[in-house]
């Protein structure tokens, strides 16, 4: 039998790699160099989540992460080909990453936007970058975060610029190559300046040996005053183990829409937080994660609501089949000075086998007095007078099947702005609906 | 009922149960092509029953008896497999389908149907001429055929939707389940035009009902009184004008001992 590495000994590895990782760049930006040592302080204490881990306690990370891991140190030879990808509109903005390395010579065009590799940001654009990166990924929260943190060593700095209306959607693909079992950690920096309106959609596809990858991924928003942003996530690699953490600042009168869909892998792990840090400040959150055969879908989201005036909504809806779990757990915080809250949160799930597990839990914590605020989950199978219905009518029982879950998915697809993207998922789901 | 006509739809001795209540108790009918038979009877004769087993819905079971729809073995049919054989039940309470149009969804079925038949796929062109008189017929509003279906509809618009398509699959043998219920005079006028274009000398129409009204509209050739799980008396038209007078009691107190 296989053994398996404990979360202890795998930690002191990462530890031990990250400090070399750092030290070797010591010769770096001194304000980095703090960063990182910080980090690693702190993911010392916390460590990767064992069996007793509260946050992390559906996933065990023996599974996942090969005991042969290693933290990629090197940028890779190889690159894997995204010629021609579903989910990619060719005529659109495209960046690509590479096991979080930013690759220009793969990505077309980025006429007109700033968007350029972290490393070459830090450099460049240092003020830009010192004043966010780390912000809004605060450290001693999340190991994940304080890992990334400690040795990332590229990644992708996207800045909308003030007023910018982009017209197409802003393409970012993620990459996995690997040899040997490799710990990646792309890392994302999007500034959204004040007023810019954008489409942005984060792409994660199969590269080159994914199930040797595990992915740990940090993603920082920050929306200044009455910027729009969309962002879409796509998650679909079937070889892939990630946690991906996305931390969104949104600022008054900004506007966040937020759309996970989770098609393909085998460990995704999600912690989304939404941190309405201004009044007049809104974020829409949708979710749509579909795992099969014995897949593993967690999403955890946080809505903050720091200030008065603010505005969350969120929707999670699963179809849950084969022998795979599904986890919500959906936590919206109401602190005591944000009156006038209005936050609302509901989680559907459908159960296609009867080996399908889904975990949901709701959680509300409000220190206002004067708010609205709502939640509610259900989990149950494909309606059978609706399916009825449908067959009284000629339709077989498998058309009839994707007849429905094509309009209970569409209510989230519907939010993906980009019609490329929208109607490339809704093609992909058809054809798993109807297989 | 001596007609020459084949038998279309032939009920030998039908017995069905839901959970562990008998409801069906050996029911038996003949319909032709070109007949409009009326099923009236008290609440809980079964008359429902009968149209959700016709139609293959799970929840009933058969326990015995035999159903031959132009000499198929209907029972044996799932229920996609009976409508595609040419039999349309208009629902007593037609479900809401969030997320799915009735134009998307009735494409759908007609593709399914067509293809069972051996036939080509509808051009689009035909398909939206077809939809536009077919519209015309329930005088149903252009704009709800692009809503999802039944979603937020009233009762009337609900019952014209199923007449609506009705008219779209153009069914061998129609039943209509209590389609009157819940329809002011207006409605149930239009309902009823609608059943009435679609009449054909092929086709046929099972019109169950608790009240005459509605034959004033949809005039029945048979009208036949059930009561606790089978018919106990058939007549012409003046039957049904007669339990209008009379109501249901006499029927209860004839057969309350049998």
């Amino acid at each position: 039998m296989e053994t398996k590495i404990s979360s202890n000994a795998l930690t002191e590895r990462f530890i031990n790699e990250a400090e070399a990782l750092r030290d070797a760049a010591l010769e770096g930006n001194p304000l980095l160099n703090e960063l990182r040592t910080k980090a690693l302080e702190s993911f010392r204490k916390q460590g990767v989540p064992g069996k007793k881990a509260e946050e992390y306690r559906y996933i065990d990370f023996s599974r996942y992460l090969h005991d042969d891991v290693r933290i990629e140190a090197s940028k890779p030879e190889l690159c894997p080909s995204i010629e021609t990808h579903p989910f990619i509109d060719a005529s659109a903005p495209l960046l690509v990453m590479v096991n979080g390395y930013f690759e220009p010579s793969l990505s077309r065009n980025c006429e007109g936007i700033t968007a350029l590799s972290l490393a070459d940001a830090i450099a460049q654009h240092s003020a830009d970058v010192f004043s966010h990166l780390g912000l809004a990924a605060e450290l001693g929260q999340d190991p994940f975060v304080d890992l990334n943190t400690s040795c990332f060593r590229d990644g992708l700095f996207l800045k909308l610029s003030k007023g910018l209306k982009a017209e197409r959607p802003i393409q970012i693909v993620q990459l996995s190559a690997a040899l040997s079992p490799l710990l990646i950690q792309p890392r994302i920096l999007i500034l959204a300046e004040q007023g810019c309106d954008a489409d942005v959609v984060y792409l994660t596809t199969a590269g080159l040996n994914s199930e040797l990858t595990f992915s740990n991924i940090l993603i920082e928003a920050h929306l200044e005053a009455q910027a729009q942003l969309r962002l879409s996530s796509i998650q679909q690699d079937a070889g892939m183990s990630s946690v991906c953490n996305t931390v969104a600042h949104v600022a008054k009168g900004a506007n966040l829409q937020h759309v996970n869909v989770s098609l393909e892998g085998k460990l995704i792990r999600n912690n989304l937080q939404t941190v309405l840090t201004e009044s007049g400040s809104e974020a829409n959150l949708y979710g749509y994660y579909h795992p099969t055969e014995k897949s593993l879908f967690d999403n955890h989201t946080l809505v903050d609501h720091r200030q008065p005036h603010c505005q969350s909504n969120e929707l999670y809806k699963g179809v849950v089949d084969g022998k795979a779990t599904a986890v919500f757990k959906g936590k919206i915080y109401v602190r005591k000075n944000a009156q006038k809250t209005n936050a609302f949160q509901s989680n559907k799930n459908i159960l296609l086998s009867a080996e399908a597990t889904v975990n949901t839990k709701p959680q509300l914590e409000i220190y206002a007095d004067d708010v609205k605020c709502s939640h509610g989950s259900s989990t149950g199978l494909l309606d059978s007078d609706q399916l009825f219905y449908l067959r009284a009518r000629g339709i077989s029982l498998p058309k009839a099947k994707a007849l429905l879950l094509h309009a209970y998915a569409g209510e989230i697809l519907s939010h993906v702005r980009s019609d490329f993207h929208r109607e490339a998922l809704q093609a992909y789901l058809a054809q798993r609906f109807e297989s | 009922m001596g007609s020459e006509s084949k038998v279309m739809l032939s009920i030998r001795d039908l017995h069905a149960r839901v959970e562990e209540k008998e409801i069906l108790k050996g029911f038996n009918l003949d319909v032709r092509p070109g007949e409009v038979h009326a099923i009236m009877g008290p609440n809980g004769s079964g008359k429902s029953t009968l149209a959700s087993v016709l139609a293959g819905r799970e929840d009933y079971e058969v326990t015995s008896g035999t159903v031959l729809f132009e000499g198929k073995e209907l029972l044996e049919l799932e229920p996609e497999d009976r409508a595609r054989e040419g039999i349309f039940l208009a629902f007593q309470y037609p479900v809401e389908i969030p997320g799915v149009s009735i134009t998307n969804f009735l494409k759908t079925a007609i593709s399914e149907q067509r293809e069972y038949r051996g036939l080509p796929p509808m051009e689009p062109k035909e398909f939206l001429q077809m939809m536009k008189e077919k519209k015309a017929v329930v005088e149903i509003d252009t704009n709800l055929t692009n809503r999802a279906v039944n979603e937020g509809f009233s009762g009337g618009e609900k019952k014209r939707n199923e007449i609506f398509q009705m008219a779209m699959l153009n069914p061998k043998l129609s039943i209509l389940d209590e389609t009157d219920s819940g329809l002011d005079i207006d409605a149930l006028r239009v309902v009823a035009n609608g059943v009435t274009r679609l009449k054909r000398p092929d086709n046929a129409c099972i019109v169950i009902t608790h009240y005459q009204r509605l034959l004033d509209y949809i005039v029945p050739d048979f009208v036949h009184v059930m009561f606790d799980g089978r018919i106990v008396k058939s007549g012409t038209r003046e039957l049904a004008l007669e339990l209008e007078e009379k109501g249901y009691d006499w029927i209860r107190k004839e057969h309350a001992t049998a």
